[in-house]
């Protein structure tokens, strides 16, 4: 994790990054007011993404989740570990995600290991990190024989699809759960660099 | 004091601007000169994609967002001034916001293709 990744946007968040904002004055709050608001909560953004080094200086904050979404929060936002996927969605508080039960806190024994379940994309090349999943979307609606599975592909999660229904983030992290609370073998049988939880991909 | 707002809020914005743009160079500095950069070249991505995001704001703009914002103020349902506590309700209802729009950009692949370019570290 580093500062940069808080600034890496897409070409077409301008579509949905205002929604956050753009209704609120109708509930009476000044556009002024919610400027300055975004502004702060922004800043705040970026700190959540220093780098993992930072944790040496100032450990993982584990009071300071109670109430506020801290930097080892949000690497688990980043990770893709099964466990870990979908989870964390605040910006400055973690209330919201403990009241609607998205929220999760780093494991001691599962270290985050950062990217996305499609293994292909570099994040070292611009157009793939721009425009490879777009790609893989437009091949998706392709492939689907029929109107509604087109339309599907748009509004379901990623990871599903026309033929057998895919499988989603949701399905990983409950197996990843039930194998992290119930592992099928016993622990002094294996060694700990073998663990099934640490940055797997799904092949499909 | 309504013409002003759009302009000192582009000043704000060119502060804040300035200081997001500090802090990332600061911690960039730091990561080389402590040897624990891992890549160059992705800072650049990540630089260049804020640079792909920003263009559609600049064309667009943000005075328009604030714009279409003051339009709607103006059929507010209600006026909740700017007491402490109504700058403490704006933060929360901003970052409930915040987390539902995060929410349905996972939900949606379609949404979620633009969003998902901030997974990777």
């Amino acid at each position: 994790m580093k500062l940069t990744v808080a600034v890496r946007g897409s070409f077409l968040g301008f579509l949905h990054i205002p929604l956050t904002i753009i209704w609120l004055p109708i509930l009476g709050f000044d556009p002024f007011m919610i400027f300055i608001c975004e502004s702060i909560a922004r800043l705040y953004g970026l700190y959540e993404h220093v780098n993992d080094h930072f944790d040496r200086y100032v450990g993982k904050q584990r009071l300071l989740e109670f109430l506020f979404v801290t930097p080892s929060v949000h690497r688990v936002h980043h990770a893709k570990n099964y466990i870990y996927l979908d989870r964390n969605y605040g910006e400055t508080f973690s209330i919201w995600d403990k009241i609607f039960g998205t929220f999760q806190t780093e494991l001691d024994d599962i270290k985050p290991v950062y990217g996305i379940l499609s293994e292909e994309i570099n994040s070292k090349s611009l157009w793939q990190v721009q425009l490879l999943l777009w790609r893989d979307l437009w091949r998706d609606i392709r492939s689907a024989p029929r109107l509604i599975d087109k339309i599907r592909y748009v509004l379901k999660p990623p990871g599903w699809n026309h033929r057998d229904g895919g499988k989603m983030a949701a399905a990983y992290r409950d197996e990843a759960w039930k194998e992290y609370q119930h592992p099928p073998y016993r622990k002094e049988e294996v060694p700990p660099s073998s663990s099934k939880l640490e940055g797997v991909s799904p092949s499909s | 004091m309504t013409t002003y707002l759009p302009i000192l809020l582009g000043k704000l914005q060119g502060i804040f601007g300035y200081v997001v743009l500090g802090l990332v160079i600061a911690e960039w500095l730091l990561l080389v000169i402590s040897k624990k950069m891992e890549s160059n070249r992705e800072g650049w991505v990540n630089v260049f994609s804020y640079v792909l995001d920003s263009i559609p704001y600049f064309f667009l703009g943000k005075v328009m967002i604030f714009g279409t914002m003051t339009w709607l103020y103006q059929y507010r349902l209600t006026t909740l001034g700017d007491a402490w506590y109504i700058w403490i309700l704006a933060y929360l209802v901003y970052d409930f916001m915040f987390w539902l729009v995060h929410l349905l950009s996972h939900v949606f692949s379609g949404v979620s293709m633009a969003y998902t370019t901030r997974q990777k570290k």
